[in-house]
Order: C-alpha cells, then structure tokens, then sequence
C-alpha cells in the first residue's frame, strides 16, 4: 500500500516532471520570445509607429526615385515606357539643337527626325569628344562626331580635349603672347605675315603671357642721309617685319643712335603694356615714368622694369602713385587718365597709375580681382535650430570687382547654384575669391537610401536634419541650400519631395487604474512636433510654412489628429524666427564657404552620382530599444533571461521532444533529492512567472497596471509554482512540508488568476490609439499680386523665381527684352472659382447626378448606393481657373476652417479626387446588414490666385450599402517582381499585395488557408492603400520572410488569403478565403555576377600630358543577365560609372585625378542584388617633355644623333630661318620610331636640328646646331 | 661728170626708197600695233570706277553681315538659340536635359562664320557687279564678265574679302580689265570667336567658365555673364580696343529651374 502510495507519488513526480518540463519547453520558449522583444507595452506603440513610418519612407523614397531621380536625370514625371526603354537621342530637335537626349516617350514629339534608341554616349553620330579644326587650329570639346565631320573637322574620341593636336603652347605675335595651338600659331602668324614662333615647352597660360612682355626690345634705326627715324620694338618686328637695324636695350633717343627722336617730350600709355612711359619727340615708348628724369632715361638704355622706381610701399599698393607710373594690372594697377585725386606730380602729365580697386556695398575696399558672395537673406542651415533657412525666391550673387568697377553676377535663379566664397590672407588683408556653383541639394535625398546614409556627411550640400519629439525621433538627410521649386508650374516633384516630411506620430493610450494615460510618443500631442516637423519640411525645398525673401510667410502645412485637421501648431514665436531669415543684415559678411567637390562632380559624372532610391534603414530602431528600457519591463525580462541562461547551462538545451525525453532522464540519473527539489522549485516559479506574464499579455491588463503591481501578480504568479514544483519532485520530507503550502499555492493562484479577469473586464491595459499625421505642402506664394512691384527694389535683379515668390498673380515678363518686370497679372479679379465635375473620367457603372449643392455620384442599381468598397473611383473636379482647393468630410464654415488640401495645395485648374469609398464599418456600421445603407458627404472649397474662395461648399455625395462580398482577395502585385534572387540568397524579403484588406497565410506546400503555417504581416486599415512601386496598382499591402534553402535553386511558397479582416465573430464565416493558391516562386541565380575584365588592369598607362585621358572599360557577365550598375570606390566613398547598367560600363577619367593612384576598385550590383568587386592595378607614366640628344658624332661621313627616347629627328640648312625652322617643311634624318639618327652630313655646313617624340612634343629651339663639325646645344 | 650727177642721183632716189618703204613699214607696224592693242580706257572718276565700286560693296556687305553676326554669336539668322535683350543669341554649347554637361552646337564655328560671311557678302557683291555692268552698259561700255569666285578669312582684328573676278570693259576701240578685289575690314570677330570657343570649351568640360581671370589675363577682353531663369547663360564678350561685342548662350550642367 505503502509502496503503491510510494509509487503513485513517484508516478505523479515522474508525470509533473513530464508536464513540467512540456510547459516548461513552451514557459521559457515565452520568456526568451518575449525577453527577445524590445519591451512589451511601450514596444507595440512604437513598433506601429516604425511600421508607419517605413512605409512612408518605402513609398516616398520609391516614388521620389521613380518621379524625379532616374539613373541619369532629373525630370518631374516618367512615363512607363521610360523606365523600360530610358533615353533617347535626337539628331536635330525642333529648335534646331543637336543631339539633345529626351525620354523615349516624348523624344518623337520634339525630334525632328527620328530618334535614336539609344542614348547618346553609345550613337555614333552624337557621340561627344573633341573636334578639332585643321585649318584654324582650334579644339571643341563636348563635339559630336557627326557635326565636326560635317562641318569639316576632325573628331576625335576625348570628351576632355586630351589630344595632341590640341596641346597648347606659347605662340608670339610680334609684341604679343597667347597660349594655343600650334595650328592656331601657324594660322594667325601667316595671317599677319609673321614668321611663325611657337614655343611648346611654355605649358602654362601665365607664363605664356609674361613671356610676351620678356621679348628683346630696343630702337630699330631706318638710316636717312639728314637724320636716322627709330622705332622702338622688338629685335623680332624690327627684323623681319620693319627690316630696320636693331639695337638691343637703347631707346630711340640714344645720342648714339643720331636719330631725330629727343627724349622725355611727354608721357603716356603703350598699347599692350600696363605701365606709364615716357615718350620721346617720335612717339616712341622710353622708359617707365619716373619723376627722377635722368634715372628714367638711365642715359637712352633700357630700364628693366624691376630697377624702375616702385609703385608699391609696403602694404600700399599705389603709395608712390604720383611720382611713379610702375604700374601693375595683376596688382590693380594700370596706366589710365588721370583723375582728380589720381594724377602724377607732373601737371602736363595727362596719365598716371589708375587705381582698379572698388568699394563693395558694405563700404569696404575690394582689389581688382577679387569676387565676393551675397546673399538676398539668411542661407543655408541655421545650426542652432538644425534647419535650412533659405527664404524662397531668394537667390545668390556674385560680385565682382574688376578694372575699378563692381560688376553683379546672379547666380543661376532657383538657388540652382549657390555662391560659395573662400578668402586667402594676403599682406594687409584677405583677398576672396568667389563663385556660382552647383547646387548638389538635390542629390541629398538619395543618401537616405539603404547603405548610403554615411555619405551626407560628406556631400557638402547636405545636413542632418534630426527630429527629436521625445521618442518620435529619426534623421533624414537634407539639403543644406533648400533648392528652389517652380512656383507656378509645379510638377508632381515638388509635392513627392515635400511629402518626406508627411510623418504620422501614433500616440497611444492605455487604460490604467486611475483612467486612461498616455504611454508612448506622448510629445506627438504638443506643439513641438508640428514645429519639429516643419523644421524637417521647410529644410527638404520650397515647403512647409515659411517666409519668402521679403519675409512674408505663408501656412502650408497641417496637423491631423486621428485624420481631421486641428491647424498648423506652429506657435506664433516660432513663426517670427522664420519670418527673420528674410532680412539679408543678419547674413552680412557671412559667406558659404568653398568645398570640395571634385569627388562629387563624379569626373563630370555627376548623373552618374544620383540612383534610384530603395528603402531607407530603419532609424528607430535605436528608439525602440530605448524604448524598451524605459517600459518598466527590463528588469523582469533581464532576471527571466538570465534565469533561463543559467538553466540552460544546466545541461537542458534539448528542446525538442525527444530532446525532452533524454533530458529528463538525465535528470533523474544526476541530480540527488535536493538538487531535485531546488530544479522543482526553480521550475515551478518559472512556470508560475510564465503563466501570469502570459495571462497579463494576453489580456493586455499588465499594460495598465503600476509596476509594483504587476511584479506583485508575477511574484505570486512564481510563488505558488515554486511550491507545486518543490510538491511534485522533492523527497517524503520535502512533500510533508510542501504539503502546508500547497493549498495556499493553489488558492494563490486562483486569486492571481481572478484579478487579472477583474481588471481585464474593468478594461485595464486597453490601449487607445492617436495618430497626428503632419502634412508638409509646397510652399505657395501669398495669394493675389499686390507685392509684384516690390521685385528688383532691394537692388538685386528680379527673376522669375522671386518674382512668383511674391503672389500667385505676380509673373515675371519681358525677361527675353532685358526690361524684365514683375507685374500682377489679374489685379480686377473678384470672383471665386466656379467648381464642376469632370464627368469624363468616372469608371463604367457610375453616373453623376447633379444636385443643388453640387452632385451625387450613383451607380447603376436601383438604389445608386456603391457596394464595390475597396475599389478607389476615379474622380476629378474642374475649375475655371487655377485654384487651390481644400476637402473634408464633415461641413465647415470656410476654406480657412478645412482641413485636407487636394493635390498637395497646388493651385491647378483640373484637381484629380480618387474617391476611397469606406467600408459601412469604417463609417461606424459595425454589423453586416444587407438592409443598412450610409450617405457620405465629401465637401470641397476652392479659391484662386487672388484669393476668392467659395463661400458654399460643393457637396460630392454617395451612398454606401453592403454588397454580398462572395469574391475573396486578389494577390494584385509581389515584391521582389522578379522571380530570380541573387545566388546566396537564404531568407527573401517578399511583399504582397492584395485588391482588399485581407489576412494572408503562406506555406510550402499547396493547402488551405487554414491549415497554411506561416502568416504574413498585412497593413489592412482603409488609409493603409499603398504600392510596392511607383507606378504599380495600388491595394493593401502584406510581408514575410520566407526562407530559401541554400541546397535549393527553385522554390514555390503558396499563399492564399482571407478577405474582410474586420469581420469577427457572428460575421466571420463571410469572410471569403482564396481557394486557390497565389504561387510566390523564386529561383537562384544560375551564375555569380561577375567582373570579366577591366581593361586598364595590369597596364601601364602612358600620357604625353598631364592633361591625358583614362577610359576605364568594365565588361560584366553572369547574376541576372550579366547587366549590373558598377561604380568605383574612392576611400569610402563609391561613384556609379557615368556609363553604366550593361555589360560594358564605360567611364573617362582625367589621368590628373588617378596620377596618385595604382588601383582602381570596381564594384557591381545587379537588379536583384548580386555583387562583384574587382581591382584594377595600373602603373602611369608620363612623358611631358621633348626629347633630348645625349649625343652627336661624325663617322664614315654621316652625322649620328643620339636621343634619349625613340623620336624622329629633322635638321634645316637655312642659316636665316635658324631655329626656328618649320618641323614639318624640313628634312628627317634616317631613324624614325628609334634613338639613333643620322644624315650624311658635310663638315662645312650647318645644321639645326629638331627631335620630336611619338607623342608630337619637339623643342621650340633646336636640340642642338652642328656648325662646321661643331655643335652646341640650345638650352637643354 | 653728168654721169656722176645721174649716179647721185639714182643713189638718192634708192635712199629715198629705202626711207619711204622703212616709213611705210614703220607706220603698218604701228598701224598694227594701233589695230591689235587697243588703248585701256582711262575709265574716269567722275563716270565709275569699278575697283572701288566694289571694294566698297564688298567691305559694306561684310561689316554688316558681321555687325549681325557678332550680337547673334556668330549667325546672321541663328536657327537654335535663346532670345536676351530682343536679341536671338545663338547656342554655342547646349544640353537640354539636367546635370548633363553641354553639347558644342557649332564645334567649327569659325568655319561656320567664314561660311555665314561669305553667303552674306556674295549675293551682295554679285548684285554690285551687275549694278556695275549696267552702269557701264548705259554708258555705252561694253563689258563682259566672267564668274565669280569669294572667300573670306579671318585673322586676328582682321577680316579678309578675296573677290576674284575677271570684268572686261571696252569703248571706242578702248578696253580695260579687272580681275582681283580684295577687301581688308579691322573688325575684331576672329579674336572674339575664339573667346567664345574657348568658354564653351570650359563649359562643355568643366560646366564653369572663370571669365574674371580670363579678364585679368587677357585684358583686351571684358566678359559679362548673365544668367536666365531657364539656366541659359549668356556671356558678352567685348573687345575694349573696337567697343565690338559678342553674345553667346550655353546651357550646361543645368538644374531644372524648380520641380
């Protein structure tokens, strides 16, 4: 009996530990899950607010890449045909431009001819290099092929100009220098009947020109029996023009010379030449003024303008103004007439050093040269705030300050460029130097794609812009200069920009003791998130509430809670600090600072630099785990975690079933009776923890509980299972006085079990949710024209852009006529806009019926009432002028008390209005009744430029009766769209969606929904209408991860649905579930992308110049089709190639921008995500310099040259011409392509010889002169 | 004796002969000459002088052709081009779309210009011949004309008008040709061209033009940019010597004037 009673108590241990441990499989598998999830209560909040918020960034940044950013170009809206077929060429288009690409949709329609299906980097005819005119010598870049030929030209394949014929060098004319081409030289000097002097070896403009002031100048004597005439010239007119004699570094009044010429007879300026001069009696140029006389005649030679006297004292830079006419144009000097505080002490003296420094606006003195930037308001991002502050209509200038005078330049109009200024310290000062560049504000929205978020940073033209509402927080890249919108010709850019900023913060409620508390994202409710907000939207472009350049603000931004509009929350402070970016004082001797931003250009790449936009991190991800910490859960989970490690240490890791088994044998065989009865304990509180952490979840009541409370339930909850646990396992003695217990255990129990049903029917822990959803608008101007005038009155030009930003009838005219003028185009208007339907444009089966206040939208049954709830109708109204309009669902008193604006607030004449028709449920009819029937009302207003609006509301009424939805859901689209993934491929981030709510299951194998294992997370509220693409149909959107084996390389997940989720309970058998399965199949790539080649790998790359040209061909094969995008990788920073998206991806480089390099790192990325990377290693040589003869000798009767490097060289015989003998119209000695040359050669001739290297470059000189068996060199 | 007076005077008598057929010779000689060189017409001031007749025509045709040219960026009747001040300024470089970089519209363009000239001038000129020969015709010249050939070339401050023609005019056994008529114009468009070529080179390689250094180191030139709202920029070059200026537009690296 004894031993049955034993037995039974074993039998019930060795069942309760068989229990035990089942429950325990599914407590801890709980705990962890739950411990896993990053707080419970505040958790969910938050997790619905990230879901949100990824959508919208999903959808924004797909129709933002769709609509704007295509791989190349920048445009307001694509057709689909676009995104297949891209660009196009046209040869000629209807104005006459040459090979100008459009896309394909609209390329026929303003083409001439036909366009080419390609773009143009890859036609024949239009693609660009460098055209090069024979005949005058000069070089085109950006030329295409097919116009130089035309015209006569040679073409050539560098867009850079990087070919020899194009190389410049210094040619002398006479008195003058230029830097050119040789053919240029040829030309002009045969024009003008000069011996032609080019001198290749001078590389650099500057020096070019300062050679042209270095020429050997002296009198050139014509000799007449009375009395010799002089010129003063240069040794090269005297002799071969003038055919004077030449004497070098006299003046014409040299008594030497006896010519009639007297010196110092009066001063002025030479042509050509900077300085102030005597003059002599013959109008020759002597030398420079100086009030010292006889230093300035310097006994009739030349004085070296170093020995002259000096202009300069100190930091002065005209201190000896009047006593010396050194003037210096680099310097800001030149010689001018006099003025009446700027003359020479000389009275006769009609000419003195003009003094070419300006005073700014500000008064403060400018040299000659220098630029500066202003600005029409305060620019860029006010740090203190974390905002860009650009006023719209404003616009950047330059100012310069050249020959004395201040010229302005507007930087191109929209803040397109922007004025960026940098200042150098010089003696005495700073020197600043300025200029319009682009504006790469555009290019900051990309960077908030996935992988990408590191690089705005580095983009000077962007900032993060932070929001920060409490735990409503995420960052968005930004433009630093918000780039301008077109204020009266939007397209559907502006509003998908703006629409970044269209944020929904959910607040969320929950029912505690004391009523109902918020929880999460509380700061959403003050005023801080709509300034916040705005903040974000103002700083994204033209949106949001702000001012225009003459600091008036407009309200284009608005507030939604729960979807009605509660205003704009902006606080009236808040609203003054905008209005303070208009004034331009507080920007005053502020500047935007220079940046570099060679690397962004992209090697004129910068298209290349823009991609499509993906889905962007999930940036609250670092809230939620804040979040998580401070729910007041931590605690609970961190001791549940370690509890379960330090079990799990144990030995018991099994846990799967037969896993179960051995464990517990394993148990039974190790542990002894207290250890048993400790495990006991242990478990059964773990249970009991479980158990009412389970119970509180899910009831939901632990939400609305104090923490005391709740650890006080769980702490009971733990209590009385530790007791059974030790009941069940430990000894007789252990069972004897467990025994007392547990009665009190289970009682505990019970009671725990009972409060929570208590609080549970009391509603505690019931959340409540808040959305505010903020609506960031374009911006738009005030409304009428009364400020029109007030355009180009603050001194800076009017343009098209700051005239709109002044009222919605301000419109710039006459700006082709130079008289351009900001007038208000409709200054007598008083009538508001007369609203009708479009009736054209309602789908089949529906009618329009019009009533007194507007009209009834019908359908064909007998009561009209539309039963089809999910289906948006295709709607639109029509005004007689351009207006904004406004809606709501619940009457108003006026356009300013509406809420929603259609079409983002643009005034536009046709406003499109798909109509959502709300489920009966939706609209408060919770119970399916064929018999129920509900009218709704969409009220609209509008008002126009002017600002008339309608006074009435135009009433847009139906009726919406429940149909007898017998059709279940439709998979209307998937996400990836291609079946291919990439080949390593394990778990598959895949979308659906549906054409109606539905609840959607997915399995491996093919049954019914029902038994199917796996579920999607579907978005099935009626606002929740989403696309997986820009252009895609819209519905309701559902996703999962599904798993692909490695091992496999095709595979089917079947996925069936349920429709009408918001049917429960007696409804719930009306819900429809697909008897078929949506078939999501998906295989592996066969082949890895792959880099086959990059053709400068392994190559040395020789240049001739610096000015040289890399062309980096990258061929793909394999992964989807073998097409990917490829870019290069600069530090961390990767480039798209400018050619990219095929097999072969193309890109020239200037060889500068790799000279310090010795690899290349390439990366590609297909359509579905396949990736290779490979480095191209390559050596760069350049060879800058004409070759040189290291050796010349006579043998067996010929003359031997030897150079350093494979050249042809060619010799002259002409003792006139010497040096400077045509290379091409002399005579090459044996040896070309090789080091040695030779000629036959005659002991009493003299030869002047020239070498030029393969890559053209020869000496301007001769490389050496043999002269009667003799040679010398000529400066090498 | 009488024998001597009778040989002496046989001798004269051949002497006198002799004289008498030299004279006669002498005379058919310049007969001849008379006959088969006729004397050039002086043609006179007062009635046409043809050389200056058409130097003139040509040097005007040419001034006014360039005097079009130079406001229109080279083109008397610009086809592509973007209208500033009522003027229609030609694009030298343009790209249509965004961000892109320009395409040289005219990447001969002083070919272009020397072609621009040279139809310009022709028509003109030949009109002048005509004007001419009628002239001369109603003065009882008789004048042939042969046909015409014109080229132009430019050079630094300078544009070349070569007219070869050759023009035969007679009166009265009297005749005079012309044949070569060549025009010399100070007119700085070369040197202004090749400015402009120079910045839409810059533009199409480097979407930048730095016109202030450019100005600083070439001080014969003043550079004005002006920039439109459509993202053209239209930049005058201006030769300080002359008071000439030149007008060109490009389109480059454009950003789309708002969205």
């Amino acid at each position: 009996m004894e031993k049955n009673k034993i037995n039974k108590k074993k039998r019930f241990a060795v069942y309760f530990q068989i229990v035990l441990m089942v429950g325990m499989t599914f407590a801890f598998s709980y705990i962890l899950h739950e411990s896993s999830r990053n707080g419970r209560m505040i958790g969910e909040a938050i997790y619905v607010q990230k879901k949100g918020y990824s959508l919208n960034f999903s959808l924004l940044f797909k129709e933002i890449g769709k609509l704007i950013f295509d791989e190349k170009s920048f445009v307001s809206a694509l057709a689909e045909s676009d995104l297949q077929q891209g660009i196009y060429t046209c040869p000629i288009d209807k104005n006459g431009s040459i090979c100008q690409e459009y896309f394909s949709s609209e390329c026929d329609s303003k083409c001439a001819v036909s366009c080419l299906p390609t773009s143009r980097e890859q036609s024949i005819t239009c693609k660009p290099g460098t055209c090069y005119d024979s005949l005058e010598g000069t070089c085109q870049v950006g030329a295409t092929q097919g116009k130089c030929e035309q015209d006569g030209g040679q073409w050539f394949n560098d867009i850079f100009g990087n070919i020899p014929q194009c190389r410049a060098g210094c040619c002398i004319l006479g008195n003058n220098a230029y830097f050119g081409t040789e053919q240029q030289c040829t030309h002009d000097s045969g024009v003008l009947g000069l011996r032609k002097d080019f001198r290749p070896e001078i590389n650099t403009e500057i020096s070019c020109i300062a050679l042209s002031r270095t020429q050997e100048e002296g009198a050139c004597v014509f000799e007449h029996d009375i009395a010799n005439t002089c010129k003063y010239t240069t040794k090269t007119n005297c002799m071969q023009n003038l055919k004077g004699r030449f004497y070098s570094g006299l003046l014409c009044s040299n008594s030497d010379l006896h010519t009639e010429c007297q010196s110092q007879k009066s001063i002025g300026c030479v042509e050509g030449k900077d300085e102030v001069y005597w003059l002599d009696s013959c109008g020759n140029q002597e030398n420079i003024y100086d009030s010292n006389k006889i230093k300035s005649f310097n006994n009739g030679r030349i004085l070296p303008q170093n020995e002259s006297c000096s202009l300069v004292s100190g930091n002065n830079l005209l201190a000896n103004q009047a006593s010396c006419g050194n003037c210096n144009y680099l310097l800001g000097s030149i010689c001018g007439k006099k003025t009446a505080t700027q003359k020479l002490s000389e009275p006769s003296a009609d000419f003195v050093c003009r003094d070419l420094s300006c005073i700014d606006e500000n008064g403060n003195k400018r040299k000659h040269g220098e630029s500066w930037c202003i600005y029409q308001g305060v620019a860029g991002v006010d740090n203190e705030k974390n905002r860009a502050v650009d006023t719209v209509g404003s616009r950047d200038f330059r100012k310069v300050c050249i020959n004395g005078e201040v010229n302005t330049e507007p930087c191109a109009d929209y803040r397109n460029e922007i004025c960026a200024e940098s200042q150098t310290d010089i003696p005495g000062g700073k020197f600043s130097s300025a200029a319009c560049r682009i504006n790469l504000g555009y290019t900051c929205y990309d960077n908030n794609k996935e992988g990408k978020k590191d690089q705005c940073g580095k983009n000077p033209d962007c900032f993060i812009k932070h929001v920060g509402v409490g735990t409503f927080a995420f960052d968005i890249c930004a433009p630093k200069y918000v780039p301008g919108f077109n204020l009266a010709d939007r397209g559907e850019g502006s509003a998908a920009i703006c629409s970044i900023a269209n944020q929904k913060c959910t607040v969320v409620y929950v029912k505690q003791l004391s009523g109902w508390k918020c929880k999460g994202n509380c700061e959403c409710e003050s005023p801080a998130f709509a300034e916040q907000m705005n903040d974000l939207c103002i700083s994204l472009g033209d949106c949001g509430t702000k001012a225009n350049y003459i600091g008036d603000l407009t309200i284009n931004n608005d507030v939604l809670k729960d979807g009605g509009s509660i205003g704009n929350g902006l606080g009236n402070q808040y609203i003054n600090g905008l209005v303070k970016y208009a004034d331009e004082k507080l920007f005053r001797n502020k500047f935007i600072e220079s940046a570099d931003l060679s690397k962004l250009y992209g090697e004129l790449g910068i298209p290349g630099w823009l991609g499509s936009a993906s889905n962007p991190q999930d940036s609250t991800a670092g809230i939620r785990k804040v979040a998580s910490m401070t729910a007041g859960m931590a605690g609970v989970g961190v001791m549940v975690t370690t509890f379960a490690v330090g079990y799990f240490a144990g030995g018991y890791v099994g846990l799967a079933p037969g896993g179960i088994q051995g464990t517990m044998a394993f148990g039974n065989v190790a542990m002894g009776p207290t250890l048993g009865a400790a495990s006991g304990a242990f478990a059964g509180a773990a249970i009991g923890l479980a158990v009412v952490s389970l119970l509180l979840d899910f009831t939901g009541v632990g939400r609305g509980l104090p923490p005391a409370l709740t650890y006080g339930l769980m702490a009971a909850g733990a209590f009385a299972g530790a007791v059974i646990g030790i009941a069940a396992t430990s000894s007789s003695t252990g069972i004897v006085v467990a025994t007392a217990l547990l009665a009190v255990a289970w009682i505990l129990i019970i009671v725990v079990i009972i409060v929570i049903i208590i609080f549970f029917a009391l509603g505690i822990g019931k959340i409540k949710k808040i959305t505010y959803d903020f609506k960031c608008d374009p911006w738009e101007a005030p409304t009428g024209g009364l400020k029109c005038g007030q355009c180009g009155k603050d001194g800076f030009p009017c343009s098209q852009y700051s005239c709109q930003s002044l009222g919605q009838t301000c419109q710039l005219i006459n700006e082709e006529t130079g008289s351009a003028e900001c007038v208000n185009i409709a200054p007598g208007d008083a009538g508001a806009p007369i609203i009708s339907p479009m009736r054209n444009i309602l789908p089949d089966g529906y009618s329009i019926e019009e009533t007194d206040s507007g009209i009834k939208i019908k359908t064909n049954t007998a009561e009209g009432c539309i039963s089809d709830v999910y289906t948006p109708i295709l709607f639109g109204i029509v005004l007689n002028e351009h207006g904004q309009c406004k809606m709501g669902s619940e009457h108003t008193a006026s356009f300013n008390d509406m809420g929603q604006s259609l079409d983002a607030g643009l005034f536009l004449t046709n406003h499109s209005l798909p109509i959502l028709i709300p489920s009966l449920e939706e609209l408060g009819l919770e119970n399916f009744n064929l018999n129920t029937k509900a009218d709704n009302n969409i009220y609209i207003r509008c008002q126009d430029k002017s600002g008339n609006k309608n006074i009435n509301e135009y009433v847009i009424n139906y009726c919406v009766k429940p149909g007898n939805d017998t059709t279940p859901a439709a998979v209307i689209d998937r996400n990836p769209y291609l079946e291919t993934v990439k080949i390593d491929a394990a778990l598959i981030n895949a979308s659906i969606l549906t054409n109606e709510p539905a609840d959607c299951n997915w399995d491996t194998a093919d049954k019914s929904y029902y038994l199917m294992s796996n579920n999607f997370t579907c978005a099935n509220g009626f606002g929740e209408r989403t696309r997986l693409a820009g252009l895609g149909p819209s519905g309701w959107r559902c996703d999962a991860q599904l798993p692909f084996a490695l091992n496999k390389n095709q595979t089917t997940f079947y996925v069936r649905c349920l429709d009408q989720p918001t049917f429960t309970e007696e409804n719930a058998t009306r819900r429809n579930a697909n008897t078929q399965s949506y078939e999501l199949k998906f295989s592996r790539s066969a082949r890895a992308l792959n880099i086959d080649s990059i053709n400068i790998d392994n190559k040395t790359l020789s240049f001739s110049t610096e000015q040289g040209t890399v062309e980096v061909i990258v061929k793909t094969s394999g992964g989807l089709d073998g097409t990917a995008k490829c870019g290069y990788k600069w530090g961390n920073t990767t480039n798209t190639l400018f050619d990219t998206w095929k097999r072969e991806h193309r890109q020239s480089f200037p060889v500068l921008s790799l000279r310090d390099e010795d690899s290349l790192r390439i990366v590609c990325e297909d359509l579905i995500g396949n990736t290779a990377e490979k480095t191209a290693h390559f050596k760069i040589k350049f060879d800058t310099e004409a070759p040189r003869v290291t050796r010349a000798y006579a043998q067996s009767g010929s003359l031997f040259v030897i150079t350093d490097e494979d050249a042809e060289c060619f010799y002259s015989l002409n003792s006139q011409e010497q040096c400077i003998f045509e290379i091409n119209n002399s005579t090459s000695m044996s040896g070309e392509n090789s080091k040695t040359h030779s000629v036959q050669f005659n002991a009493g001739s003299t030869y002047y010889i020239k070498c030029r290297d393969k890559f053209g470059h020869y000496p301007g000189s001769c490389n050496i002169i043999v002269r009667n068996g003799k040679y010398e060199t000529q400066g090498l | 004796m009488a024998y001597d007076i009778k040989l002496r005077m046989k001798n004269k008598k051949g002497q006198i002969a002799i004289w008498v057929i030299m004279a006669i010779v002498i005379v058919v000689i310049i007969s001849m000459l008379f006959l088969f060189n006729k004397k050039p017409i002086a043609i006179k001031t007062d009635e046409i002088n043809v050389q200056n007749q058409i130097d003139k025509c040509a040097r005007d045709a040419a001034n006014e052709a360039v005097d079009k040219m130079l406001p229109q960026g080279g083109f008397i009747e610009p086809t592509n081009y973007k209208t500033y001040n009522n003027i229609k300024v030609s694009y030298l470089c343009q790209n249509n779309g965004y961000f892109k970089p320009c395409i040289s519209q005219h990447p001969m363009l002083l070919n272009e210009e020397i072609k621009e000239i040279k139809d310009y001038v022709e028509p003109r000129v030949e009109q002048c011949f005509l004007s001419t020969k009628q002239e001369l015709e109603k003065r009882k010249y008789s004048v042939e004309m042969k046909p015409m050939q014109l080229n132009v070339s430019l050079g630094t401050n300078r544009i070349y008008v070569y007219i070869n023609r050759e023009i035969s005019v007679s009166k009265n056994e009297q005749a005079q040709k012309f044949e070569t008529y060549n025009v010399e114009l100070t007119n700085p468009l070369y040197d202004l061209s090749k400015v402009a070529i120079e910045i839409a080179s810059q533009e199409a390689k480097y979407c930048y033009f730095e016109y202030v250094g450019y100005m600083i180191l070439y001080p014969r030139f003043s550079i004005q940019k002006f920039a439109i709202s459509d993202s053209t920029k239209i930049y005058t070059i201006e030769d300080k010597q002359s008071k000439k200026e030149m007008n060109i537009a490009i389109r480059s690296c454009a950003i789309t004037p708002g969205i």
